[in-house]
């Protein structure tokens, strides 16, 4: 790749981050939602970064569909955590391209694997709680767009005691 | 001076009333200091599960009431309870969650102790003297801890009531929790979700049998998605039934297909202990206003993949700090712990199915088991001869 299509990339990945961030705190699910494909699955491990979901609690271990259930509690107007809902401002930032199938270092259906850094203020009523950790995207490329198909949330905090998360990360 | 504005057993009498208790039991920092010296650092509770500590050198931490604890294995298979303080000047000797050792090194001045309590190492011992003893100088265990069917219960008190005899009818409920397995053993090593919540800790105990709430308070969470209408009403069957000593559960066996949809048990062992179905909770009290809520799966050891795969595929969309039925519940106590700031009206109200308390079985819905709950906690809280 040259220079050039090199900040192209990178800014194509990061509008991808900061878009998603926007939908997340606008509160814009659908569209959210229509950032992933089918078989994407949503990841924010407990008690340390590298467990296995299969054996090991996870904070969330979201398929699509679980994905789908989770937000519609947001908009449905029953879930009382939700009463009001929670607001939160995403920052995203320390966004790298991590591996790209362009230049060999991914294979199969992922085209590339985006670190970040998100710091998500959370204000519901009596409650201000910051959020941080590293994030990591896996993304595809489906008809011509950039999709996520992985997004894993390695909170600093994921082996401590937590209050409740009920807003996408 | 307390808002109770009377310390004496008998301000706790009129406090809690047959059908109702004074708000003030959730709000008061005086109520709280005295449940942690008459009930967390008095009688038994629940610690954790054999199977954390499985091979010998594991170890796990934990609390106990406010206090913290160190669970391990040592070197011949025991499982051992112990203070997670440093015999020295009192630091924790081990920081960790979780893991496996031969020995515990006190970070300030590396007196070392092995996993089963003895004091190993210590640097300059000569310099102690002649009269120094290591055998006095061990870690404290818990005054007393015993098991049963692999759950460990642990007791600041050194005198008063067995675990069996504190179990009582609730042994029935750890029973059918470890008979779901073929071989009726469970395993509790998939780790721990902690969930901490603005709340009084006397909520999620009383919640865990109020079958009243679900289809109010659960309503979004999809899991209730299929379920017939009329599930939690008294016309559905299911009974909850006051097992004496704080116990209490709700019991659908006789109604087919009842709401509980994981395979165990759902009953409460007082003082912090929830067997949720599939799940086990633990409730910590942290301050009068705040509590933090442990959960885990059960896995029951040799039951077929395909009958166990469904419950931790539901325990990981509802529960914890970020599930779909645990921030509900947790919200609800928040929104009590707020409302209950106002002083007016005084009493809580637990007058459903008052009718019944003389059989301690009640409708599903019924509150019967939390009037249970609160005629131990009266007990404990009033009667000298009850808590020694
Ligand atoms: S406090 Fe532990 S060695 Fe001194
Ligand atoms: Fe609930």
């Amino acid at each position: 790749m040259s220079g050039i299509e090199e900040l192209l990339e990178q800014q194509r990945v990061e509008q991808l981050l900061f878009l998603e961030a926007r939908l997340i705190d606008e509160r814009r699910f659908a569209e959210w939602e229509a950032l992933w494909v089918e078989d994407g699955i949503y990841w924010v491990p407990a008690n340390g970064d590298d467990t296995d979901p299969r054996s090991q609690v996870s904070l969330i271990y979201d398929n699509r569909s679980r994905m789908h259930n989770r937000v519609e509690r947001y908009v449905g107007g029953k879930a009382i955590s939700q009463q009001p809902p929670p607001r939160t401002v995403h920052l995203v930032s320390n966004v790298t391209i991590e591996l790209a199938a362009s230049d060999g270092t991914v294979d199969g259906d992922v085209s590339l694997v985006i670190h970040s850094t998100v710091q998500v203020a959370e204000s519901r009523p009596g409650v201000r709680v910051d959020w941080v950790g590293r994030v990591i995207h896996h993304l595809v490329e489906r008809e011509g767009a950039l999709r996520i198909i992985f997004k894993k949330v390695l909170l600093v905090d994921n082996d401590q005691e937590l209050t409740t998360i009920d807003f996408l990360l | 001076m307390s808002e109770v504005g009377d310390s004496s057993s008998s301000a706790y009498e009129r406090l809690i009333g047959a059908d109702r208790v004074s708000g003030r039991l959730y709000t008061d920092p005086d109520v709280f200091e005295r449940e942690l010296e008459r009930i967390h650092h008095r009688g038994w509770m629940f610690v954790g599960h054999e199977s954390e500590v499985a091979t010998p050198g594991e170890f796990v931490t934990r609390r106990l009431g406010r206090q913290p604890v160190l669970l391990t294995r040592d070197d011949t298979g025991a499982v051992r309870l112990w203070s997670n303080r440093c015999p020295h000047r009192g630091a924790t000797v081990c920081a960790l969650d979780q893991g496996h050792t031969r020995f515990f090194r006190c970070p300030y001045h590396a007196w070392t102790f092995d996993n089963a309590g003895a004091l190993v190492a210590l640097p300059g011992e000569e310099g102690f003297g002649p009269t120094f003893n290591r055998d006095t100088h061990g870690l404290a265990p818990v005054p007393r801890m015993d098991t049963y069917r692999g759950f460990v219960f642990g007791s600041w008190s050194h005198e008063g009531q067995t675990l069996t005899e504190h179990l009582g009818n609730a042994r029935d409920l750890i029973d059918r929790a470890c008979d779901v397995s073929p071989v009726g053993e469970i395993s509790l090593r998939a780790g721990w979700l902690r969930h901490r919540i603005g709340a009084n800790w006397k909520m999620a105990a009383e919640n865990v049998c109020d079958f009243y709430h679900p289809p109010i308070t659960h309503g979004s969470s999809g899991l209730m998605g299929g379920v017939p209408p009329d599930y939690f009403t008294d016309a559905y069957g299911g009974v909850t039934r006051d097992l004496g000593g704080g116990h209490g559960e709700v019991d659908y066996r006789q109604t087919e297909g009842g709401p509980q949809t994981g395979l165990g048990p759902h009953g409460f062992i007082f003082p912090n202990l929830f067997i949720e179905a599939s799940s086990i909770f633990v409730i910590h009290p942290v301050s009068v206003s705040e509590m933090t809520h442990l959960q885990t799966p059960i896995t029951w050891v040799g039951l077929p993949e395909k009958m166990q795969r469904p419950q931790s595929r539901r325990f990981a969309m509802a529960f914890g700090a970020a599930g779909v039925i645990e921030p509900d519940d947790a919200a609800t106590w928040e929104r009590m712990q707020l409302g209950l700031q106002a002083g007016e009206p005084e009493w809580v109200v637990l007058e459903r199915g008052v009718q019944y308390d003389h059989t301690r079985e009640g409708r599903a819905l019924d509150e019967i088991a939390m009037r249970g709950f609160w005629r131990h906690y009266r007990l404990l809280m009033t009667d000298e001869a009850a808590v020694r």
